[in-house]
């Protein structure tokens, strides 16, 4: 699947990021894994991995509806062709060593990703330098889009609007649509209902701190971080959401 | 008819919850993933996602 635009991710369920970070070395796993300490994400999807039932896949499509239960290469392919997933950054002729990066790109990855990719294009590999160039080049025309579709939206959605000029900014800092991207963010974010938003996540984040190291017997205690972050973030979109996680941990 | 139009309304609700609920994939918890990335569903719009769920033990 190197190349095609599929992520794959792994779903510790009911173990801590470090007991995920173990069995990934143990087991050589290629895949990022998500350490579900809470078991959330299990039950989100319905189920609850036990000695009974001791792996489920879910497939997602491009318009992030599950369209399959089955990991196997043909099972994903058809999935592929079927839903006509396109990639903007990957591709199956790029060196071995750009591909991770584009891979990042891909899935939303942007600011380690625009570093990596920095570094990459100065390889003395000319193989190396080529692909890096080429996803370097997909980005740039790619943030070109994204820097119209900011603009479009800075009235109708402007924390969307927002979203997309941060994303351009830390990707392409040293070209002109990157600083031009870090000027239209300073500006957008004086916005009444960004500035609203962006207090939001900073209180979400700091609440979620714990989540990947916690124990069940913690469940009220971080439903009682959510609950203050949703009643004092209330009317933000990261207000509902965590209003509906302090819910869900109760 | 009343009751007609009442029970096709609700068969019609009935469905619309359907599909609702088929269109609606679940996102991550907020936490941690093992690549020191932070994911979300929309970043994977227009793409496809394997979720793998296991319990290693």
């Amino acid at each position: 699947m190197q190349g095609k635009p599929v992520k794959f991710i792994a779903i510790a369920a009911n173990k801590t990021l470090a007991e995920a970070v173990q069995y990934q070395q143990q087991t050589g796993l290629a895949m990022t894994v998500y350490a579900d300490s809470l078991g959330l994400m299990q039950a989100r999807y319905g189920f609850k991995i036990s000695l009974q039932n001791i792996w489920q896949y879910r497939v997602i499509d491009t318009e992030g509806k599950v369209a399959g239960q089955n990991m196997t290469k043909e099972a994903i392919e058809a999935v592929l062709s079927r839903s006509k997933a396109e990639a903007k950054f990957l591709d199956v002729d790029l060196d071995a060593k750009v591909m991770p990066v584009a891979e990042m790109l891909e899935f939303g990855q942007f600011s380690s990703a625009g570093k990596q990719l920095s570094t990459l294009r100065r390889s003395s590999n000319k193989s190396v330098q080529q692909s890096a160039v080429k996803v370097y080049e997909a980005l740039k025309k790619q943030a070109v889009e994204w820097k119209s579709e900011a603009a479009g939206l800075a009235m109708s959605n402007p924390i969307a609007a927002r979203d997309l000029y941060a994303d351009i900014s830390v990707a392409l800092p040293a070209e002109d649509v990157g600083r031009d991207a870090l000027k239209s963010l300073g500006n957008i974010s004086g916005h009444k209902s960004v500035r609203a938003e962006l207090a939001a996540r900073a209180a979400f984040q700091k609440a979620s701190q714990a989540m990947s190291n916690a124990s069940p017997a913690q469940k009220p205690a971080l439903a009682k971080a959510f609950q203050d972050v949703a009643k004092k973030h209330a009317g933000t979109p990261t207000g509902d959401k965590a209003k509906a996680l302090a819910t869900e941990l109760q | 008819m009343n009751s007609l139009r009442v029970i096709f309304s609700c068969l019609a609700l009935g469905l619309l919850a359907g599909v609702v609920t088929a269109q609606t994939t679940p996102d991550f918890p907020p936490g941690q993933f093992t690549d020191g990335g932070q994911y979300q569903l929309s970043d994977c719009k227009g793409k496809l996602l394997v979720l793998y769920f296991i319990e290693p033990t």
